[in-house]
């Protein structure tokens, strides 16, 4: 996916100045910034959930605008789960919302976050990193080729973010691209092909993970984040 | 496609709904004591309830349809689960009809049980004209439900919605009230027919303009 | 730049209505004759005709210009329609005061359901302050605009539908009020469309001053909103 010069504004406040990013096939991005930078807004207008105000997005290859809604598994701060109904309900009923019904890919992923014990059992007895991590089995039952993670380790014990890591990188090597939003750089370099820093609104660093960039792009970050706290005192 | 998106749309309300069973529950006997309550203000005996009749017929139930409209799907709001709907590719339109539908199967129980009990209570004569009866509280619900159900998932980011709704509705609806409350006078004592048609007419009329505008006009609203 | 040109367009429409409002009283009360049944009171009519006139003017343009807001979402249509909707509002109350007053005299009683118009301007009156209601409790901007555009055209689309099944409502049970006014003498005709006229200017002028106050309102929160962004964000 393509983003052209995008802009956005909520309530005539700017929210992303001039973005432009390109999303390869099968690319893991990272995308990092302070709090209030604009990364869970920069996630929504590529969910097309909003639209951008000015600027614009393209779909890969032509893809009409459903076709890539098919095509994407998500990951908000919210789980898009109904506490009454079970796990396993749940799970069903997002496949088939995106049309299709495939009862072992299911119980697949309800296996990869580990949570096959608790599958017909009611979500609101679920504690909160079974449901964030019913929510990753969420965004992937209907196997989307492109992921939209926005802080997905949020409220995962050591053990669950192990797992999580393991299958981002599995899927990764499938071919599956994301873009993965935490504040942790030190943990999401592991799991990037490229990094962005975002700040207030404004792309202002993009370098490829390495070993060798990290330093520098930390000294960089560090650098953004203080220029911010002069601007406040 | 479209169909099977709101039918999926639809099942998964009815099971979380009857899973809890309170909405239909409180639907139902609230209809039915609002009725009782009715016939008790208005002192409704069989010669004075000539006039009133269409109105204690049909208070109870759009009162109790209003009730439903804030409540239902109400689990939608809970996880944030509708942004998971509208990310899906998912025709915004499926969604407005699969809460339609929902939202009509519980007013039509509602309907089943509180128009007997009107019968009973009251001890109308049955009406000569059932079809007309039959039909008018099928299309009335209709038409009551689709604009509720329309101004309500609009409503929700509203800190006052469940007063803005009965607000935004009632204006509208004077001209389906007029209809039904109209045609159902004419069912229930027969007399000489006059503009029967014309209502029916106005009725069919309502239905489709409030069915069918929130199909289209649902993709240019829900965005967020 | 479109404020400098306003100014002087409001300065000029604000004297031609001043002058129009003077001629029409005139015409009132020396040139139109009173009425030989109802007496003085027939007056009433040059203000309520012209009023309920510009009140459905105002709830059309609210329609079209929120249709013209989702097309192309332009915020300025938006403007437009909250000022019109606001003066709809205003005008529509005066309809239903003067309507009052009017029925009082001539049938003796304060209100009459017979009559569609003054029903339907009654439910007018509430449709569009559910409109003006939804503005002020749906958040978020784009939202509420949105909203209150969409519930602006089904809320005129559905002017009609209320009129006549109001009307079909009185007609089916016996009808009190006959037609009136179908042949007034030249010089109450003459009064009367000249009223709607000088009315409609009027309109347009409120219109005017309030879509500028509407706008300079909205550029203020813009300029303030941007000059918070810009210094404190964390
Ligand atoms: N619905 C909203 N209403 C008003 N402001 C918002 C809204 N959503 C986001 N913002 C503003 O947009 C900016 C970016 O928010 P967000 O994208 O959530 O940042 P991040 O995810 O990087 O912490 C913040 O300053 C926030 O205040
Ligand atoms: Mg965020």
């Amino acid at each position: 996916m393509q983003l052209k010069n995008v802009s956005l504004a909520i309530e005539d406040k700017p929210v992303l100045r001039s973005i432009n990013l390109n999303w390869a096939h099968g690319e893991a991005i990272a995308l990092l910034g302070a709090n209030g930078a604009g990364k869970s807004s920069l996630l929504k207008v590529m969910s097309t959930l909003l639209h951008p105000s000015t600027g614009k997005t393209t779909m890969p290859e032509g893809m009409s605008l459903q076709k890539w809604k098919s095509k994407l598994g998500v990951v908000f701060p919210e789980t898009f789960l109904y506490s009454s109904l079970t796990g396993y309900e749940n799970l069903l009923f997002y496949q088939k919302l995106y049309g299709k019904t495939d009862n072992e890919q299911i119980e697949q992923v309800f296996n990869q976050v580990n949570l096959s014990r608790v599958q017909q059992e009611r979500v609101e007895t679920y504690s909160k990193g079974m449901k964030q991590r019913l929510a990753i089995a969420r965004a992937f039952v209907h196997q989307p080729t492109h992921l939209l993670l926005d802080e997905p380790f949020d409220g995962l014990d050591l053990a669950s973010k192990t797992i999580l890591e393991r299958l981002l990188k599995e899927k990764n090597k499938q071919g599956v691209g994301y873009v993965l939003v935490s504040h942790d750089s030190a943990h999401a370099w592991d799991l990037c092909d490229r990094a962005v820093l975002l700040h207030n609104g404004k792309i202002v660093l993009e370098t490829p993970c390495t070993e060798k960039t990290y330093r520098s792009f930390m000294n960089q970050y560090q650098g953004w984040l203080k220029e911010k706290q002069h601007d406040v005192f | 496609m479209f169909f099977k998106q709101s039918l999926l749309i639809l099942k998964r309300d009815l099971k979380i709904e009857f899973r809890n069973k309170s909405l239909l529950l409180s639907m139902i006997i609230f209809a039915v004591l609002f009725q009782v309550f009715l016939q008790i203000v208005f002192d409704a005996n069989i010669e004075a309830i000539k006039k009133i009749a269409a109105g204690v017929l049909w208070i109870p139930i759009l009162l109790s349809a209003l009730l439903g409209f804030s409540k239902y799907g109400i689990a939608e709001r809970e996880n944030d689960a509708l942004t998971g709907l509208l990310i899906a590719p998912v025709d915004r339109g499926a969604i407005f009809l699969g809460k339609l539908l929902g939202n009509l199967l519980f007013v039509f129980i509602v309907v089943i049980i509180s128009v007997p009990v009107f019968f009973l209570f009251l001890k109308q004569p049955f009406p000569e004209s059932i079809g007309l009866l039959l039909f008018t509280l099928f299309l009335g619900s209709w038409g009551f439900v689709a604009l509720g159900v329309f101004f309500t998932t609009l409503a929700q980011s509203s800190s006052i919605t469940d007063l803005l709704v009965p607000i935004m509705i009632f204006p509208l609806a004077v001209p389906l009230f007029l209809a039904i409350s109209q045609l159902t006078e004419m069912a229930l004592y027969p007399s000489i027919v006059m503009g029967q048609d014309l209502w029916v007419l106005l009725l069919v009329g309502y239905n489709i303009l409030f069915t069918i505008a929130p199909l289209f006009l649902f993709d240019i609203l829900l965005e967020v | 730049m479109i404020q400098r040109f306003i100014d002087p367009i409001k300065l000029i429409l604000t004297g031609i209505t001043a002058i129009l409002i003077g001629i029409q009283l005139y015409m009132v009360f020396f040139f139109a004759p009173i009425e030989k049944y109802m007496g003085i009171v027939q007056k009433i009519m040059y203000f309520h005709v012209p009023t309920a006139f510009v009140a459905f003017a105002a709830f059309g343009v609210v329609f079209g210009a929120g249709i013209l807001y989702l097309i192309t979402k332009n915020k300025k249509w938006d403007y437009l329609a909250v000022s019109s909707a606001e003066i709809g509002v205003l005008f529509t109350t005066f309809v239903l005061i003067l309507g009052s007053m009017w029925a009082r005299p001539v049938w003796n009683t304060w209100w009459v359901w017979d009559d569609p118009r003054l029903v339907t301007s009654l439910i007018l009156w509430f449709i569009y302050v559910a409109y003006l209601l939804i503005r002020t409790s749906v958040k978020g901007e784009e939202r509420h605009r949105k909203f209150a555009a969409v519930f602006g055209i089904i809320g005129f689309i559905d002017v009609p539908l209320v009129y006549f099944s109001v009307l079909w409502w009185r007609t089916i049970h016996p009808k009190v009020i006959d037609e009136n006014g179908a042949n007034m003498p030249p010089e109450m005709a003459n009064t009367l469309f000249f009223s709607m006229f000088a009315f409609m200017v009027l309109f347009a002028t409120m219109l005017l001053y309030r879509y500028v106050l509407e706008s300079q309102r909205e550029k203020v929160k813009e300029i303030r909103q941007h000059s918070m962004s810009e210094r404190t964000d964390f």
